[in-house]
């Protein structure tokens, strides 16, 4: 189920309805039931999956906090870690892991060994992996006692709105409040809405509007022009931000409907000053998950220059390879760790002259410089194989801007370039000049003020909403 | 001062619904006096009695020229074939024309991929006939195709249909229709042009490379006989002309689907109802083609001279047609 289908449009209210409706100590098992509804809806056999996870890990935590034998509590966490991420790589990196091992059999001429399988990857299965696997973690490491309700933590594991494009939720922030019977607030209901209709007009409005353009010059990157390229590579920065934090948006706006908080997942990413600023505003789930899990335990930054460097390396080509399994993640990984370690080394070297830029002209070139390094990062990130990317930017590199003689794009012209491009503006001015968070938005103005704004968005996405040619979320893939 | 909580959420639900409303009744109205649809083109066009009507998609469209027709039969012909359609939507577009119309005969363009679910990316355009959904026979149409309760949503819900198919019927939709003065999506796009098909494609169609597989519709056959009875009941005499394919008659081609053919063949014989169809050697012409399944200036009128002869023996016999 899409959270941009009418199927979602009846299920979210006749849950939010239910919740309410039901007795507080029985609201658990209408969320269950609901989530696994919906993951069903996809798949109903990959549940089984989701089951295992909770199921092993929550057995794994119970066990792990009746012992104060390291040796076992270590065996258990690696238990938890085994099954969890070994699903995890026989269903996203196997094919990539067969598909590499027989390359590299081919360089020494010998016949390919690893079959390929046809496997179908369990949507949300790194989302809920992480988590579940955070979960494990932190009780390991005494940071959190074991939950003791089975029911509890299946909700938490598989919580419809977050269930598979994040954002990551941690058990100490969520568990709390799945457990907590949430009473009827109408600022709830009024935040979630603002929040369900800002997330429909970054997904319908816009990244469903550009990717009629981004997927058809980037499926045709040999007939397009270097110009059209370079506009596609620009236009998918736009799209695959508002597709993804508009989805955010609207996990968050559905779980507060019944009156559960989310941490924010984006805060104004392409207004980053720096690349380090933008990986504390981007994913934010998933870059604190990975610090905390990850680079902290392999000693973070505090060790030597080339142990540093190491973790940030692993944590970055991990986060790429987590994306998916593709060599092109990797690289985009790579390149961001490369971004990440300059920056770093540069503002060691010079603290007062990069460190923060004060004036709002040095801030600006700031943030025009590492919006461009992270889009010549997207061109690996959207590309099907590292050789297109290579193709493509050589093309940009040696080409420039030629627009003409490219491809035609159907249902794409100057209209609904006009309208994406304004939508972009609209976007990055609340961004820019309104709140950080569109639930803040015009909080001070005269009701009538706001109230026209609203309505204005509404209107924007009924009219120039792309219902007719719905677009999965893209973060769904992974 | 503010106010409590349900009376902001009424006035603001209040006020939002009169938007919508707003929005959707002056979208109708636009769209009424838009003549670039279909349906609008034929529910303005006034009300007359035809001797000859052609129905079809997009490769009647292109194959059939009705001025020709008219001239060399002398009689009146009104096409009513549209791109893309698929049986369905034929029927519709016949059931409205017969609504206020009358007609002599039925010229029913029939293709060997008119029966299969995949052909066609958007068989029924709805987004036609939506702003007129209080026509009776286009609730009716729609309602048996997409089911009661999706037409009830288009009915009754403010702005859903307009939402749904905003990238048609929307303000893109409006802006286009005010700078086009009449329905252009239908007219003959290759009929004024001397385009052969590439060697390239004559050459995939000739080493056998171009048969997709095609599986046969139940929903889609039953239209296609819905779409004869309709014509029956009216009064009117049915000749079926097969739209031509390049390389039809070779093993392997894209119209070479003899299972289908074959059906229309003896749904015809059965019914006496005469089937007109261009033999091997116009099938393999290339010069007659603009694309696979689409002729060109040249083809179209050697078919349509083909097609008058058929009808002036009244179907009996035709000189490069098959027909009973």
């Amino acid at each position: 189920m899409l959270f941009n289908s009418l199927h979602y449009a009846f299920f979210l209210p006749l849950v939010v309805m239910g919740y309410f409706a039901f007795p507080a100590r029985l609201r658990w098992m209408l969320l269950l039931a609901a989530s696994y509804y919906f993951y069903m809806c996809w798949r109903p056999a990959y549940a089984v999956l989701i089951v295992t996870s909770t199921t092993v890990d929550f057995a794994m935590a119970r066990t792990m906090a009746g012992t104060d034998r390291p040796g076992l509590r270590r065996g258990l966490l690696a238990t938890s870690l085994i099954v969890n991420l070994g699903l995890l790589f026989f269903f996203k990196y196997y094919n990539l892991f067969a598909f590499t091992t027989n390359e590299m059999l081919g360089w020494t001429e010998t016949p390919a060994a690893v079959p390929a399988l046809d496997l179908l990857l369990p949507v949300g299965i790194s989302f809920y992996t992480f988590q579940s696997l955070s979960y494990t973690i932190d009780v390991f490491r005494r940071q959190r006692p074991p939950e003791r309700h089975f029911g509890y933590y299946a909700l938490y594991v598989s919580f419809f709105p977050q269930l598979v494009a994040g954002p990551i939720e941690r058990s100490d922030h969520l568990l709390p409040q799945l457990k907590t019977p949430q009473r009827f607030q109408p600022e709830n209901i009024e935040d979630g809405l603002k929040l369900l209709l800002w997330g429909y007009f970054k997904k319908l409005v816009i990244a469903d509007r550009l990717a009629l353009y981004v997927n058809h010059v980037y499926g045709h990157s040999d007939a397009a022009s270097s110009g059209q390229l370079v506009l596609a590579t620009y236009l998918f920065a736009f799209q695959i931000y508002c597709d993804f934090s508009g989805y955010s948006d609207i996990a968050t706006g559905s779980a507060q409907l019944m009156g559960y908080r989310f941490r924010a997942n984006f805060r104004q990413p392409y207004l980053s000053a720096n690349i380090r600023e933008f990986w504390s505003r981007w994913h934010i789930s998933l870059s604190t998950w990975f610090r905390d899990y990850v680079y902290l335990p392999l000693g973070g930054s505090h060790c030597s220059l080339k142990l540093w460097i190491r973790n940030i390396m692993v944590v970055f080509l991990l986060s790429g390879l987590w994306h998916g399994a593709n060599w092109t993640f990797v690289v985009w990984g790579g390149l961001h760790a490369g971004y990440y370690l300059i920056h770093r080394l540069y503002s060691w070297c010079r603290p007062r002259r990069i460190g923060e830029p004060r004036g709002w002209f040095a801030r600006g070139m700031s943030v025009i410089v590492t919006f461009h390094a992270v889009l010549l990062a997207w061109v690996f990130f959207r590309a099907g194989s590292v050789g297109q990317a290579g193709q493509i930017l050589r093309r940009i590199a040696t080409e420039g801007w030629r627009m003409t003689q490219g491809v035609q794009i159907p249902g794409f012209g100057s209209y609904e370039l006009g309208v994406g491009l304004a939508a972009i503006c609209l976007l990055l001015a609340v961004e820019r000049f309104g709140a950080e968070d569109f639930r803040g938005l015009l909080q001070h103005r005269p009701q009538p003020v706001r109230w026209a704004f609203y309505y204005a968005v509404v209107l924007a996405v009924l009219n120039l909403g792309m219902f007719n040619n719905p677009q999965q979320f893209i973060y769904f893939q992974f | 001062m503010m106010l409590p909580y349900s009376r902001r959420w009424l006035s603001f639900c209040g006020g939002l619904l009169a938007i919508l409303l707003v929005n959707h009744a002056g979208l109708e109205v636009l769209h009424r006096q838009l003549p670039t649809n279909r349906a609008q083109e034929m529910l303005d066009a006034p009300a007359g009695d035809f001797d000859v009507v052609v129905l079809g998609s997009s490769a009647s469209v292109e194959a059939i020229d009705a001025e020709e027709l008219e001239q060399q039969l002398n009689v009146s012909v009104r096409h009513l074939g549209a791109r893309g359609t698929a049986y369905p939507e034929q029927h519709l577009i016949l059931d409205l024309f017969l609504n206020q119309n009358r007609a002599k005969t039925l010229l029913f363009q029939v293709d060997s991929w008119g029966l299969s679910s995949t052909s066609y990316s958007h068989p029924f355009h709805e987004y036609f006939y939506l702003p007129f959904l209080d026509h009776p026979i286009i609730r009716r149409g729609l309602r048996e195709y997409y089911g009661d309760g999706v037409v009830r949503r288009w009915a009754w819900v403010p702005m859903f249909k307009y939402a749904e198919f905003n990238s048609e019927m929307g303000t893109q939709a409006i802006l286009k229709a005010w700078r086009a003065s009449k329905n252009v999506r239908d007219k003959p796009r290759y009929v004024r042009s001397k385009r052969s098909l590439p060697e390239a494609l004559i050459q995939r169609v000739r080493q056998g490379g171009m048969r997709p597989e095609r599986d046969r519709d139940r929903t889609r056959q039953a239209y296609f006989e819905r779409i004869v009875q309709l014509a029956q009941q009216r009064g009117m005499r049915v000749v079926f002309c097969v739209a031509p394919v390049f390389g039809a008659r070779q093993e392997r081609a894209i119209g070479a689907d003899d299972e289908v053919l074959e059906f229309y063949r003896q749904y015809a014989r059965e019914r006496g109802i005469a089937i007109y169809e261009w033999g091997a050697s116009d099938c393999d012409d290339p010069t007659l083609f603009a694309d696979l399944s689409h002729l060109n200036a040249h083809g179209a009128e050697r078919f349509t001279d083909g097609l008058a002869q058929c009808l002036r023996m009244d179907g009996r016999g035709s000189a490069t047609g098959v027909a009973e």
